[in-house]
């Protein structure tokens, strides 16, 4: 009789495990990483800058082991691009053969129509696992005043996540604000939890 | 009762009655596994019964798997679970009276109290002993406390000082678990001179042992981190919200929300806490990316009367806080388009304001939107919101993870 207790209860317990496991594998999401990894891998360095651009322009673009994507529509990618680059439209990206395309490259590069959108995309591509994506600047009116028509040099590490503007001149928001938030990170409420601690 | 109560779901006042009932329940088992007996518990020394080596490892594991794998599967928040910091020199004497108490008595603090209650002298003796070194203890606590408090590592994991990783170590344990069953069985057959037809006629535990082994495998070949839950966004859908842009907001509607005391509007700074400290929009809270999907802001997230909207200086931070954040199924978020760098260009930069005396309706109220926003950005007229901005910065810093304190 004991024996078989233990058998079962082993049984039951692996069985509830193991059934947990596949409902959770079956119910996945097409994601390859997780969103805390995602969140923690965003802040690196995200700009390949226009000076890399340019530099890399110089020789035959792709064949230095970039892969650079369009991710404007057919029709706009037909007028003018940065040459060699491939054209996905925003839409086909979760398409497999794309994926597949975009899996095999050491570095990818992402522009679009406006930088938001290929930032976008990056975090997307990093959360399906992709992850040696960058972004190149700007939208691509601006890639192209600034590096297709002649390299200036002064914007060679522009990014739109820049400060443009001076802010403070423009909205006094006045000097009780930070005093406020100051005191309040000075001082936050000494909350402690008393613990009750037992043991065998 | 670890969960229920500091969640409030139980009221802490039924705590003791929670801990009377485990208590219990725990003693019973206790019982029922023949702990209750001297004669058995010393077996282990002795090398006749090792039933209690074969009940804690047992219980060891069990649990181990359990919560690793409830972990893995995000049932369980470990971050909650208390661990029990080191202090080593109480440690090393504390076990070294506990070894000392077991030799002498032949029980251990839980098990004394079981053989108390069923009746046995010595074990009253033992349990008053142990009150009176409780009484000694407390009494002079002050004599004791550098003893007590010495040494003090934190929170230290075997498998970190072994230098390996947590699931290769739970698999050594499973098998270490498994090893000492079998040596154990080994050395009691011989102690207890056991004859070879009982040994042959005693059932071989393969299943369990199979089971077991190939559950502490399973863990070993799980990715790190489990890669989605049920509870997120697929990614097809934030990316058809991207194209469509439905994530984007334009600057003179947020505007327009500032203006008027944004009620529904929660407005969320994704720049570094430099950047926030020097500027930011009224009422703005700083949450960086990497900081985002931390247990404090949970509650804030989950407040579905307000639109969260991110920002930065341009979009594509706050294009991707608000994607992570999307994904990580908090509903109503949402962007600044262009960031601050365009809400600023479409306010202050000298754009040639329409002629107001043409009569064109929409040309006028856009002028005049526009004059507007800039007078009242301008003229300070911020310094109203001030006070309801305290009261909205100091909200989600407050929920402090109370850690569950237990022990066995």
């Amino acid at each position: 009789m004991k024996n078989h207790t233990l058998n079962n209860s082993t049984i039951i317990f692996s069985a509830i495990i193991i059934l947990a496991m596949l409902i959770n594998f079956l119910t996945a999401r097409d994601y390859g990483k997780s969103n805390r990894m995602v969140a923690a891998g965003l802040s690196q360095d995200r700009y390949f800058s226009y000076e890399g651009l340019y530099s890399a322009m110089e020789g035959s673009f792709p064949g230095e082991g970039h892969l650079v994507i369009d991710l404007r529509s057919r029709e706009e990618f037909q007028k003018r691009h940065i040459p060699g680059a491939v054209n996905i439209p925003a839409g086909e990206i979760p398409d497999r053969k794309n994926k597949k395309m975009l899996r095999k490259s050491d570095s990818i590069l992402l522009y679009a129509g406006s930088e938001e959108l290929a930032a976008g995309c990056r975090v997307l591509l990093h959360g399906m696992g992709i992850e040696n994506v960058s972004l190149i600047p700007g939208n691509y009116q601006v890639i192209k005043e600034r590096v297709l028509n002649g390299f200036d040099p002064s914007y060679a590490f522009y990014n739109e996540d820049k400060t443009r503007w001076e802010y403070q001149r423009f909205m006094p928001v006045g000097k009780s604000k930070r005093e406020s938030r100051d005191a309040l990170r000075a001082n936050p409420d000494p909350e402690v939890p008393t613990p009750v601690i037992g043991g065998c | 009762m670890a969960p229920l109560i500091p969640q409030g779901i139980i009221n802490p006042e039924l705590n003791l009655f929670f801990a009377l009932l485990l208590g219990v329940g725990f003693g019973y088992i206790l019982e029922q596994a023949g702990f209750s007996s001297a004669r058995k518990l010393a077996g282990v020394f002795y090398g006749y019964d090792f039933v209690v080596l074969k009940v804690f490892f047992t219980a060891g594991i069990t649990a181990m798997t359990g919560l690793l794998f409830m972990d893995y599967l995000g049932w369980i928040d470990m971050g909650l679970v208390y661990i029990n910091p080191t202090f080593l020199y109480s440690a090393i004497t504390g076990g070294v009276i506990m070894g000392f108490g077991f030799i002498l008595g032949g029980y251990c603090p839980g098990t004394g109290i079981v053989a108390a209650v069923t009746g046995k002298k010595d074990a009253m003796t033992f349990v008053l002993g142990m009150l009176i070194g409780i009484f000694i203890f407390g009494h002079f606590y002050n004599a004791f406390e550098g003893l007590y408090t010495g040494h003090f590592l934190g929170n230290i994991f075997i498998y970190d000082s072994l230098g390996i990783s947590r699931s290769w170590f739970a698999l050594m344990l499973i098998a270490v678990a498994l090893g000492a069953f079998i040596i154990t069985q080994m050395i009691e057959d011989r102690v207890n001179r056991t004859s070879a037809s009982e040994i042959s006629s005693r059932p071989p535990y393969y299943i369990p042992s199979f089971l077991v082994l190939s559950l502490g495998i399973i863990y070993l070949l799980l990715p790190p981190e489990k890669a989605s839950s049920y509870r997120e966004k697929p990614a097809g859908a934030i990316w058809e919200n991207v194209i469509a842009g439905n994530y984007q907001v334009c600057p003179q509607k947020v505007i327009h929300q500032i203006k008027r005391g944004h009620d529904g509007m929660a407005l969320i700074d994704v720049r570094s806490r430099e950047e926030f400290d020097a500027f930011s929009l009224p009422g703005a809270v700083n949450i960086p990316v990497e900081e985002l999907l931390h247990r404090r802001w949970k509650e804030f997230f989950r407040d579905t009367k307000r639109d969260k909207l991110f920002f930065g200086n341009g979009g594509s931070r706050a294009m991707e806080s608000c994607i992570t954040a999307s994904r990580a199924g908090y509903k109503r978020v949402f962007m600044l388009e262009g960031g601050l760098n365009r809400m600023f260009e479409e306010l202050f930069t000298d754009k040639s304001l329409p002629d107001t005396t043409v009569y064109d309706l929409q040309a006028r109220s856009t002028a005049r939107f526009l004059l507007e926003a800039r007078e009242f950005f301008l003229e300070g007229g911020l310094a109203g919101q001030l006070e309801k901005e305290r009261q909205r910065i100091r909200a989600p810093e407050e929920t402090e993870v109370i850690p569950v304190i237990g022990g066995c």
